[in-house]
């Protein structure tokens, strides 16, 4: 009995720990530290440059914005200060009962167009990847191309060109092409992580930051079959 | 017996035949069977079995599995559920026999656990004793280059040709052989198959055998669902690099009802993926039955074209402008160019109100082109260097026999080793036309749009083979 639980446990990884997959993949990251008090907050922000973003940093919360758990373009030390407090606060009171201890901090970006990409597993042909652009695109018109794993950079570029937004990237009046090839080796990455990691379930980088010239996963989110990696339980 | 390299073989092509379950009532599936058996002329040895019955349609028939004179090569089995597993023993003890098509119901597909329990234990007993079971539930195989039918779909007739059909839906296969033969002239197949519940037999199996089978060079499925995609994705990959593969998959609206932790599982709907994988291995998927005719049609009795400009030659203007629109609606083909002599040429030879190259690569010969206006335009563009295909589309006026520019322009297109699409419009006006072209193995479409979309299928397969060819088709 026992062992059937184990076989079907999932585990929501945190932000910090996929994040620390895709980096060891080899996936450009937005740099992120994870703090426990204000004044490490305030330090990150420092070393980092301002303005920067809090995210409440915590695997049992899964919709971070929902539950009042992010606070964007913070211009200095007294705002993160405050970001800091108010984040833990409106998330201890959102979700009574769950540990809430730490904060992700982060550079705001801007400037990037949104791209999503992600994998799932599918019963009938295993793990698939997603690709789409974000915000409108995904939500509405759900523009997405899907592709079976693995695959190489031909399927990845194919992917890339078969959603209907694709122009929007491929560069359009007033605006140049962004970084296809970035684009296409992020996702090549994706495959080959999933090859030599088969305990990744879902897999989401939502949003990731396209420019003219590289990319950055802004937020991550990773479901993966057993227990946390280095926890007791495996 | 002769060697069979897949065990497919022994359905395909056995020398020895019972039909268990027998019937000399017309209503039923046991007299439908034998009656295809002995009317369409297959060679091999036929022992119909039924207790009741001596002789039925001047074959004669045997009490039991037990008194056959020899063992079968392939059992078909057309008694009710019940009985079904006591008949798998008799064949089982007596041994020899390698096939079982079970056209029985009442096993699993009812999704009663009896019913199923019933169809592992005639799995189970058939295996243990060597033989592989198509069904229960299914209709089986056809095959035109022997006659064999063991299916009780409508009659049509058995034209042999190159396009090999597999379905999971009798209802549809029997549909499909209905429309095949109701082409201006019948389209041939070489092989057909329906599997039913493939509780031994699957879909894969036939795919495979397909993908070996000489006779088939086009090969049609229709699909609910897989088991096992990866599988499916990996024997796809090796057969459509060397003949092409046509799935009508339906369940386009059917969504993944799994729990979305993330975005990608929720907005990755089935049919999605199915896309996907079929696009990964070269598989074209197509929505309707006509565009499934239509593509198996093309694939099957057209050259592949070696790139993707298409020239548009229509002797009317409307016609030709719905060609038109749907070549623009897909960016994977575009409009030919026509070299500056073969423009001044067409203008020298066609009426004098033709629209040549207005724009580049469409050619309106108008109402006024006679039979020889048809043909010289053709052939002109065919040899043109810039043209990959063409999409013929005439509108015959009452002054002109469509069956005189058909019978002209026949030639050309044979002769052609680029593809032509043609379009004769419109019903009954054209249809002997129709016929003398495709007499000659030359498709005709009904509509400009569906002549586009066959010719578009073309240059999608020369575009998959290029790709594969130069091995950038991803994961190796």
């Amino acid at each position: 009995m026992s062992n059937c639980r184990a076989q079907a446990l999932k585990t929501q990884l945190s932000e910090a720990e996929a994040k620390a997959m895709l980096v060891k993949a080899g996936i450009p990251v937005l740099p992120y530290r994870v703090v426990r008090d204000a004044e490490k907050a305030v330090e990150a922000a420092e070393k980092m440059g301002y303005p920067v973003v809090l995210k409440v940093h915590s695997p049992d919360v899964v919709h971070k914005t929902d539950v009042g758990g992010v606070r964007l373009n913070l211009r200095d030390a007294g705002e993160v200060r405050a970001a800091f407090y108010s984040v833990l606060e409106t998330v201890r009171q959102k979700c009574p009962g769950v540990d809430i201890e730490e904060v992700i901090v982060s550079p705001f970006l801007t400037g990037g167009v949104e791209v999503i990409t992600g994998v799932t597993r599918d019963p009938q042909f295993g793990p698939v990847l997603m690709f789409g652009l974000g915000g409108v695109f995904v939500e509405v018109l759900k523009d997405v191309s899907f592709r079976v794993l693995p695959i190489g950079p031909p399927d990845a570029m194919d992917m890339i060109r078969s959603v209907k937004g694709y122009p929007v990237i491929a560069g359009t009046r007033g605006r140049g092409p962004l970084d296809l090839e970035s684009l296409r080796s992020m996702l090549c990455a994706v495959s080959r992580m999933v090859e030599t990691h088969p305990e990744i379930e879902e897999l989401d980088m939502n949003p990731v930051f396209l420019f003219g010239t590289g990319l950055m996963v802004v937020d991550a989110r990773m479901l993966v079959s057993g227990a946390r990696p280095g926890s007791r339980d495996q | 017996m002769t060697t069979k390299k897949h065990f497919l073989d022994h359905f395909f092509y056995p020398e020895s035949i019972a039909l268990i379950g027998a019937s000399a009532n017309p209503a039923k599936a046991g007299y439908q069977v034998l009656s295809n058996l002995t009317t369409l002329g297959y060679p091999g040895r036929i022992y119909p079995v039924n207790p009741a019955e001596r002789v039925i349609e001047n074959v004669q028939c045997y009490g039991s599995v037990a008194e056959l004179p020899e063992s079968p090569e392939l059992a078909i089995i057309a008694v009710q559920a019940k009985n079904v597993v006591p008949v798998v023993h008799q064949l089982a003890e007596r041994g020899g026999t390698r096939g079982l098509v079970v056209i029985s119901a009442g096993f699993a597909e009812t999704q009663k656990p009896e019913n199923a329990a019933l169809q592992e234990e005639l799995v189970r007993v058939a295996g243990a004793a060597g033989m592989r079971v198509f069904g229960p539930n299914c209709t089986g195989v056809i095959n035109t280059a022997n006659n064999l039918d063991t299916t009780i779909e409508p009659i049509v007739r058995r034209v042999p040709g190159r396009i090999g059909a597999f379905s999971q839906s009798g209802a549809v296969g029997g549909a499909l052989l209905l429309m095949l033969e109701d082409q201006p002239e019948p389209v041939g197949f070489s092989k057909w198959a329906h599997v039913g519940n493939m509780s031994d037999v699957n879909c894969l199996d036939v795919l495979e055998y397909y993908g070996y089978d000489e006779a088939t060079e086009v090969i049609l499925l229709y699909l609910e669902g897989l088991d096992d995609g990866r599988r499916f994705m990996t024997l796809a990959r090796d057969i459509t690099r060397r003949k092409p593969v046509v799935v009508l998959k339906v369940g386009r609206n059917e969504y993944g009802s799994r729990a979305a932790f993330s975005h990608t599982g929720a907005m990755a709907g089935v049919d999605l993926i199915y896309d996907a994988a079929f696009q990964q291995c070269g598989v074209m998927r197509v929505d309707h039955l006509e565009e499934w005719i239509d593509t198996a049609k093309v694939l099957a009795l057209q050259p592949v074209p070696a790139g993707n400009r298409i020239c548009i030659l229509t002797e009317a203007g409307g016609p030709g402008t719905m060609a038109m629109d749907e070549l623009g609606r897909n960016p994977a083909v575009r409009l030919a160019h026509i070299s500056d002599e073969g423009v001044d040429y067409l203008q020298q030879v066609l009426p004098s109100m033709a629209m040549v190259c207005k724009p580049d690569g469409y050619i309106d010969i108008t109402a006024a082109a006679m039979e020889e206006h048809h043909v010289l335009s053709l052939k002109r563009v065919l040899a043109e260097p810039g043209v990959d295909g063409v999409v013929f589309i005439t509108v015959p006026p009452t002054f002109l026999s469509p069956g005189s520019v058909a019978r002209e322009v026949i030639p050309v297109i044979k002769n052609s080793p680029k593809p032509v699409a043609v379009c004769f419009l419109a019903g009954r006006w054209v249809r002997e036309a129709r016929r003398m072209l495709e007499r000659e193995g030359i498709p005709t479409f009904e509509t400009p749009d569906r002549a586009v979309r066959a010719m578009i299928r073309l240059v999608e397969r020369c575009q998959y083979l290029e790709r594969s060819r130069s091995g950038v088709d991803g994961h190796e």
